[in-house]
């Protein structure tokens, strides 16, 4: 089945940094104090990109979460990647890396560059983030 | 240097051969091991090195055939890595299933296959759809075994990268990987 183009959000400023919700305990290390490439690796599914909040709260609205890693995208911008961080024009608050390659396509590439936003990327929260207000908060 | 192999070393190795044989039926590449380390005696390495790789590799030849009572806790630890590898659903994503027993099987073949052990210290083993994934890292270097599903046509690779200044410089993968293909790019690494 065909998916229509994601239409493109405007480029994020240099100095903003953005976060990824760790939907898998597998996206940091068993000691918790790392970061796995496969945090960004890009599959098939991954059709408009790679899923990012603008803060840690956005990064994990409506999604269970086992952490938060963050970036800054004028890092993520100075790779020689061509890869591009914009707003998400259909969700407020969220934005997407655009220009990575499919791990399915691409293998070398894509472990290439994964392993490289691992090194300019932190470990906010290694733990679930359930900031007031989300869903899965307990009360 | 030439290098002759002591008549019960000989001994052994052929003693050790036929237990890989026997424990191991459907690869060639457990058959490498032996050869593969007294392959490094003839390198050019300083005499240092070619009495630690000796010690290792005579004592873990032993300790396979039952002459020493020493274990090999790296090598052990890591197939016990793989063996547990979680299957709970929070280690995946909501698509995603974790490896299957055959496909552990089949990294654990590889890693069995590698001596000296101590090559394999500092392993990240986790799951990634399906895949078994061993992960070596050092502050320039990358190296990630990838095992793929066993009933997918795919055959275990290698990913090696170098990195400099946060960017891959060179990188590449191997395919149809075997103990010894891994052991050669274990040394490598540490380059």
């Amino acid at each position: 089945m065909a998916t229509s183009p994601h239409a493109l959000g405007e480029l994020l400023a240099r100095d903003l940094e953005v976060f990824r919700a760790c939907t898998c305990k597998n996206f940091l290390t068993n000691t918790k104090t790392e970061i796995r490439d496969r945090a960004y690796l890009r599959r098939k599914k991954d059709t408009d990109g790679l899923s990012l909040g603008l803060t840690p709260e956005n990064a994990v609205r409506d999604v269970e979460n086992f952490g938060v890693i963050g970036t800054h995208v004028g890092a993520i911008h100075d790779l020689p990647r061509g890869l591009e961080v914009r707003r998400d024009p259909d969700l407020e608050g969220h934005a997407l890396i655009h220009g990575l390659p499919y791990v399915e396509e691409a293998e070398t590439l894509a472990q290439d560059i994964a392993w490289e936003l691992v090194k300019i990327s932190r470990i906010v929260h290694n733990v679930a983030y359930y900031p007031v207000g989300h869903s899965r908060r307990q009360a | 240097m030439n290098f002759t192999k002591p008549d019960d070393i000989q001994d052994s190795e052929n003693k050790y051969l036929g237990i890989v044989a026997l424990s191991l039926s459907d690869s060639g590449a457990p058959w490498n091991i032996v050869e593969n380390t007294f392959h490094v005696l003839t390198g050019t390495h300083t005499l240092r090195t070619v009495a630690l790789v000796t010690s290792q590799a005579v004592d873990e030849l032993f300790a396979t055939i039952g002459v020493s009572s020493k274990a090999n806790p790296t090598k052990e630890n890591l197939i016990k890595q793989i063996q547990n590898i979680p299957t709970n659903p929070d280690f995946y994503d909501a698509d995603e299933q974790p490896p299957d027993e055959a496909t552990k099987g089949d990294a654990k073949q590889i890693i069995l296959g590698v001596i000296p052990s101590g090559l394999l210290a500092g392993a990240d083993v986790y799951g990634y759809y399906r895949e078994v994934n061993i992960s070596w890292e050092t502050q320039r270097r990358k190296l990630k075994l990838i095992v793929p599903p066993r009933e997918t046509d795919r055959q275990p690779f290698l990913y090696h990268g170098q990195m400099q200044n946060g960017i891959v410089t060179k990188s590449n993968t191997e395919q149809n990987v075997t103990a010894r293909t891994l052991r050669t790019w274990l040394d490598w690494l540490q380059g």
